[in-house]
């Protein structure tokens, strides 16, 4: 054998030496993957990212557009993104890295079905991917010393404001051991009960309860003394402000000190409609509703309710004044 | 299985376009041929079924009137042939039933084939990102022309119906390889060459742009390969510049490459580069015109960031460096490049400065690339070189040939 030969036999052993075993290994797997369909093969070696793709289109009308909607910091999220639509063609969809994008696209076409990404794709709404979206709480302060069995939180919201301004009330529950806390979330009436387990720490005490974006007020009961904290957090900005805990509806009328940038917030707490003025006019609030009217210093009803200031300050942050 | 049936069948037919020739070498001709008529027929607006139906009776009339003119009597090695198939039925056993799991297969090029097999036009919602979201929006479309034609032949644009289409050029490529390497050198060298060709895990399994993937340079490996073969034997500049022209619709560096080849062609080719050039043309201006009618999406401009170069001088050895560390990568590559290295080097020292300037050429423009990229330069090399090395696997592989024949 010529040096030249053995030049060519030490290539091809070479090359043949670095193939042979990822080869064996791709024919082994092809043939475990034989008796399976279609499906199948693609489930067991791409597991969810294929599998929601082929969920999420059962579940939708073939001619629903589909905003994709992968979280920007999620590693490999986007790719996810990417390979629904090579799945899903011809299926149209609008993809979204990250949900500000969906929030500010004022597209009246934008679809309205959306699916996530957190898991495999799936369908969700808005309010489940701003939650998932959701790490870590900013309410770093100690619960009161008083511990309650029943109380009121005048003021619980799950909204967005033109961006970065993403508000939630955060809510810090501590027990001495073990208790099952009902907290209803009104207008809508929506319950959750929580179990808190020594302490609890709830990031979006209003999407928790209603699994939806809005604005409400609580009750809470505890099945034992329950000491807790409360605050509006802008999670866009940091800015934290505490929301008062009520125990008894305060006397009427409820002055204020005059503020001329806040609103007037009126809670009615009972369940039938309730004429209350304040705001220069006579405003009707529905049962268990909250609204909100112009600025004043007095408020005035037929019966006790609940009312506060609001004032919004600089850097997303916001003021609030408690009746006396 | 009616995917593998349409690929056999088509594209060797449709590579009788340009007269009969060895079944490889008409199955690479074909895979071009579709896939450029369909993009240039696309771009002055004529439906794909026109295209195709032109294109098909004309192959036809041709594999009738015209005998074969490049039969290859060659006697090679049983060995060598044996170990030459072996890996590429391993590999379509793998392809009929393993499911494609690759990045840009998927991402990019077989999303735009089932677009293409949905709209029937290179310029349609989808590349008005008005269906989905189609990034590397403007990539040429050759080789997705392709998948698309059999999707729409299969009527199933799921893309088990296209694996072999990938398949199909690796191993057209292969035998192409082996069939002019015998003329250039020798049979028993170039069986052996074309085996150990096939046997190179980046080709062969590579999980980024392998046969058993969807990407697309394998068949910019092998239409660099087809214009280089055309540039050692000097004698068909029209043929060469057609292999230029698919190698410019098939990826975005199929032009620069395409430029960098017929600038060393013009050295051979002497006045006669001229003929090559007009097929060339053609398709860098269908290029620019489907282009200018599309939206841009995520491509990096590279050519506009030229200017940097400059300043990014010293980025250069660090992606020099890159390269070679990949190139060295015994599971990617084996001892193949380091053979080629001592390979090209000797040639040249015989001053055969061929396969060193193709290869010196292509490696220096993608240097470049790496310093002037606004990526992060290790991760691009990491991501992207062993790819880009399969593209002048042709020219070296040539080189390793000239040098191991006897003389």
């Amino acid at each position: 054998m010529t040096r030249r030969n053995l030049a060519l036999a030490a290539i091809v052993i070479s090359l043949v030496a670095s193939t042979a075993a990822p080869l064996a290994r791709l024919v082994s797997q092809a043939a475990s993957l034989r008796k399976l369909s279609l499906y199948e093969r693609r489930v067991r070696l791409l597991g969810n990212s294929y599998q929601g793709v082929v969920d999420v289109l059962r579940r939708v009308r073939r001619d629903e557009p589909l905003a994709l909607v992968a979280r920007v910091n999620a590693e490999g999220e986007d790719a996810v993104a990417v390979f629904f639509n090579y799945y899903a063609y011809p299926h149209t969809t609008w993809t979204y890295l990250g949900l500000p994008l969906y929030a500010l696209d004022r597209n009246p076409h934008r679809p309205k079905t959306l699916v996530g990404f957190r898991g495999g794709p799936h369908l969700t709404t808005y309010a489940a991917l701003r939650a998932e979206s959701m790490t870590g709480a900013l309410l770093d302060v100690a619960p009161s010393k008083e511990a309650r069995r029943e109380l009121l939180v005048p003021f619980v919201v799950s909204v967005d404001g033109p961006p970065p301004d993403v508000y939630t009330v955060e809510a810090i529950f501590e027990t001495d051991g073990v208790a099952n806390v009902d907290v209803v979330v009104y207008p809508r009436g929506a319950t959750r009960r929580l179990v808190v387990h020594r302490r609890l720490v709830v990031r979006d005490l209003h999407y928790e309860v209603t699994r939806d974006l809005g604005l409400g007020w609580a009750r809470i009961r505890s099945a034992a003394p329950l000491r807790a904290v409360f605050a509006l957090v802008n999670r866009g900005t940091g800015a934290v402000t505490p929301i008062r805990i009520v125990d008894s509806l305060p006397s009427l009328p409820i002055r204020f000190p005059a503020r001329p940038n806040a609103f007037v917030w009126l809670v009615n707490v009972d369940a039938a409609p309730l004429v209350v003025t304040a705001g220069g006019t006579d405003a009707l609030v529905p049962p268990h509703g909250i609204i909100r009217v112009d600025n004043d210093v007095e408020v005035r009803a037929p019966r006790p309710l609940f009312a506060f200031l609001a004032e919004k300050k600089e850097r997303g942050g916001t003021e609030f004044t408690w009746p006396q | 299985m009616i995917g593998l049936l349409i690929t056999l069948v088509l594209f060797p037919l449709a590579g009788c376009v340009a007269g009969r020739r060895t079944f490889s070498e008409s199955f690479l001709i074909g895979v071009g041929a579709v896939g450029a008529a369909l993009f240039v027929g696309g771009v002055l607006g004529v439906p794909f079924v026109v295209t195709l139906v032109l294109l098909m009776s004309v192959a036809i009339a041709r594999f009738f009137w015209r005998r074969d003119e490049r039969a290859v009597n060659d006697e090679f090695p049983r060995l060598a042939t044996f170990a030459t198939i072996i890996p590429l039925l391993l590999l379509t056993f793998i392809a009929a039933i393993t499911p494609l799991t690759d990045f840009d297969g998927r991402a990019f090029w077989l999303l735009k084939a089932k677009a293409l097999a949905h709209d029937r036009s290179i310029d349609g919602p989808f590349f008005q990102n008005r269906e989905v979201w189609s990034p590397r929006n403007q990539y040429p479309l050759l080789i997705p022309l392709d998948a698309a034609t059999i999707m729409s032949l299969a009527a199933d644009s799921d893309d088990h119906q296209v694996r072999f289409l990938y398949l199909g050029i690796f191993a057209a490529l292969t035998f192409h390889i082996r069939n002019r390497l015998a003329k250039l050198v020798e049979p028993r060298v170039a069986a052996w060459c074309a085996a150990l060709f096939v046997w190179i895990p980046q080709f062969a399994i590579g999980d980024a742009g392998g046969a058993l993937t969807a990407y697309n340079d394998i068949a910019v490996a092998a239409f660099v390969a087809c214009a280089f073969f055309e540039l050692m034997e000097r004698e068909r500049p029209l043929m060469f510049g057609v292999w230029l022209a698919f190698l410019t619709l098939t990826k975005s560096e199929g032009l620069p490459l395409a430029i960098i080849l017929a600038a060393i062609g013009a050295f051979w080719f002497r006045r006669r580069i001229a003929i090559s050039l007009a097929p060339l043309a053609v398709a860098a201006i269908a290029l620019a015109a489907w282009r200018s009618g599309i939206p841009h999406t995520d491509e990096e401009p590279f050519l506009s960031r030229l200017p940097l170069l400059p300043e990014r001088l010293d980025r250069i050895l660090p992606a020099i460096g890159g390269v070679v560390r990949h190139a060295m990568t015994f599971n990617s590559w084996g001892i193949f490049w380091l053979a080629a290295i001592v390979a090209v080097t000797l040639l040249a020292t015989r001053s055969e400065w061929r396969p060193a300037a193709v290869i010196v050429a292509v490696a220096a423009m993608y240097v470049v690339v790496y310093a002037i990229s606004a990526w992060n330069t290790d991760l691009l090399i990491d991501q992207s070189v062993d790819r880009l090395l399969m593209h002048i696997a042709g020219p070296a592989l040539c080189a390793i040939s000239a040098c191991v024949r006897s003389r």
